[in-house]
């Protein structure tokens, strides 16, 4: 049977903060166990929760870039539960009055965010945008911990998240992973998170159901836990909508769940059965006034916000004269917006920048984030004044990239050292030009009888005999001569 | 609901225990004879904004302190019995 997969995702993102929600201790990553906490994090008798001023401002940031209404007030909620990394037996969290509500995000159609055309778009929904504070960190089965125990780690206890929830709008999985990449976008963009899946600070779960084609209700659904990276998101999906239409097609019934994802055999397994907000006793935290913010708290954080992805791909066509597909590919991320117009202000051609932004900066970046290389867009606009100054083929400056990408350098010290700078000498391209047409007399004459395409396997050859250091137009230049002679 | 407080109890305390509970139910339920049509639900008593804190972190407590209290601790972690894996919050 035709079915239509209905996905909507829960993302919890870590604000960027010194200190924690509701505690002063430190925000830290990779620390020792226990290092980077408070009396408050502990839960110790007598502690009060205070809010940190600075995550509200994160937080409606983030409901401003994504056009949600941020409510005036809003209120804390605990949320119950017992688990030994929530000292308190609760969470702090926001549940009937949440920050903000009602936003979107436009991403690009078609669920996948390079192929797109730049104009094509999909608005997906936000129900709502709240505040919460996370649990700590429990580590079993290790070395350090055994068989028998679980260790437990209050570091992360209290750190500033911020859930985001979209409506059930996806349709596929390639769909939500797009959605997640252009969610990270915009939260990286205003500089509220790092959203580094990696580290943990950008975790998903997943709602996921089926029902037939054209159908209007919604089927039963199962909840995914804890996706840990875009490609899990995607396999965690996929596998989980297969077992789904497995048990459809039998005549079953999906039944509630709330499942984990299995990296290693690529299978969803049940975590714990249906389980209600009733489960969770919220109610108002009587620790926590309602949280007020002003009108003109929000006006004065929409007009700190900066320029976010739309805006600046409208710009980079306008200002710069790029295709809307070139535009669309420079902004996806605030790195790669910014290295670009700074490699541009270094150069002066966007036009040349952008393709070898696109292709060979981010070819020899692989998987790899711009923020971890060490080139410099200084050192990248160098490296292609090079080659317009006719002193670097192409060829020699695209094996180049790879290297300033990983190390950083000046491209013209490494020019010199490297002996590949440009020929330049005519007599020397001339020589090899004679020395390649008289070893293939037959393709020279069938150059002559007018296979036009045979010019560019001599060409190879030239090039191949100066070890790509000659220019290619003065190479084109002189075979045309000399053929046509 | 003794399964959410991870409590045990023998078959005649649940039944006395569950009498207990509708009577307090039962008792609550008396609040639903007010009419509160239209009335804001109060989240709390005072009216009042919640103050704010300025995002500096002050020096983490010494990790030795944080578990002092702990029945058992290693590596400054505290340490307690497995818990196992599907009773995991998120």
């Amino acid at each position: 049977m035709a079915y239509e997969v209905v996905i909507g995702l829960e993302v919890h993102c870590q604000l960027r903060t010194d200190s924690k929600l509701f505690s002063p201790a430190p925000v830290s990553f990779g620390r020792e166990p226990n290092h980077s906490v408070h009396p408050i994090c502990l839960a110790l008798p007598g502690v009060l929760p205070v809010l940190n001023r600075r995550a509200v401002e994160l937080a409606v940031c983030a409901a401003l870039a994504t056009h949600c209404k941020v409510h005036t007030s809003s209120v804390f909620a605990r949320k119950n539960y017992f688990y030994p990394d929530l000292p308190k037996g609760y969470q702090i969290s926001q549940y009937e009055e949440p920050l903000a509500t009602g936003g979107y995000i436009d991403i690009p159609a078609g669920g996948d965010a390079d192929e797109g055309d730049g104009k094509a778009t999909k608005r997906i929904g936000l129900t709502r945008i709240h505040m919460e504070e996370d649990a700590g960190k429990s580590i079993h089965d290790s070395e350090v911990t055994g068989r028998f125990a679980t260790h437990v780690d209050l570091n992360r206890a209290g750190v500033p998240l911020l859930e985001i929830v979209s409506e059930p709008d996806l349709r596929s999985p390639a769909e939500a992973a797009v959605y997640l990449r252009t969610l990270r976008s915009i939260l990286r963009y205003i500089d509220v998170s790092d959203a580094d899946m990696e580290k943990g600070n950008f975790r998903c779960d997943a709602n996921v159901s089926l029902r037939e084609a054209g159908a209007r209700e919604f089927g039963i659904r199962t909840e995914l836990k804890n996706l840990n990276s875009f490609r899990n998101v995607e396999l965690a999906l996929g596998s989980e909508i297969l077992r789904q239409a497995e048990i459809l097609d039998d005549g079953g019934s999906v039944v509630q769940a709330t499942m984990a994802f299995d990296p290693v055999s690529r299978r969803t397994r049940v975590l714990r059965l249906k389980e209600n907000a009733d489960d969770y006793r919220y109610f108002p935290d009587p620790d926590l006034i309602p949280l007020v913010i002003s009108d003109a708290d929000v006006d004065r954080i929409r007009d700190e916000l900066p320029e976010l992805a739309q805006a600046r791909y409208q710009r980079f066509q306008d200002q710069y004269g790029l295709s809307e597909y070139d535009a669309r590919q420079l902004t996806i991320s605030r790195e790669l917006a910014e290295f670009f117009e700074t490699a541009v202000a270094a150069h002066g051609v966007a036009k040349t920048v952008a393709n070898w932004v696109l292709r060979d900066l981010r070819e020899a970046l692989g998987e790899r984030e711009l923020e971890d290389a060490a080139v410099t867009p200084e050192q990248f606009a160098a490296l292609l004044r090079l080659v317009d100054d006719g002193k670097l083929t192409p060829k020699s400056a695209r094996g180049l990239v790879p290297e300033l990408v990983e190390s950083g350098g000046d491209p013209e010290a490494w020019m010199r050292e490297r002996g590949l700078e440009a020929l330049s000498d005519t007599g020397v391209i001339e020589r090899a030009v004679d020395e390649v047409i008289a070893a293939h007399p037959d393709d020279v004459d069938r150059f002559r009888s007018g296979e036009q395409k045979v010019q560019n396997f001599l060409m190879g050859q030239v090039m191949k005999k100066t070890k790509g250091k000659a220019d290619p137009a003065a190479v084109r230049e002189l075979l045309t001569q000399k053929l046509g002679a | 609901m003794a399964s959410l407080a991870r409590l045990t109890y023998s078959e005649e305390e649940t039944a006395r225990l569950a009498a207990d509970l509708e009577a307090i139910l039962d008792y609550v339920e008396t609040l639903g004879e007010v009419n509160t049509e239209g009335v804001r639900p109060m989240e709390h008593v005072l009216p009042l904004e919640t103050p704010l804190r300025e995002d500096r972190a002050v020096a983490a407590m010494a990790p030795d302190r944080a578990v002092a209290n702990a029945p058992v601790a290693k590596g400054f972690a505290f340490v307690v019995p497995k818990v196992i894996d599907g009773e995991e919050e998120g």
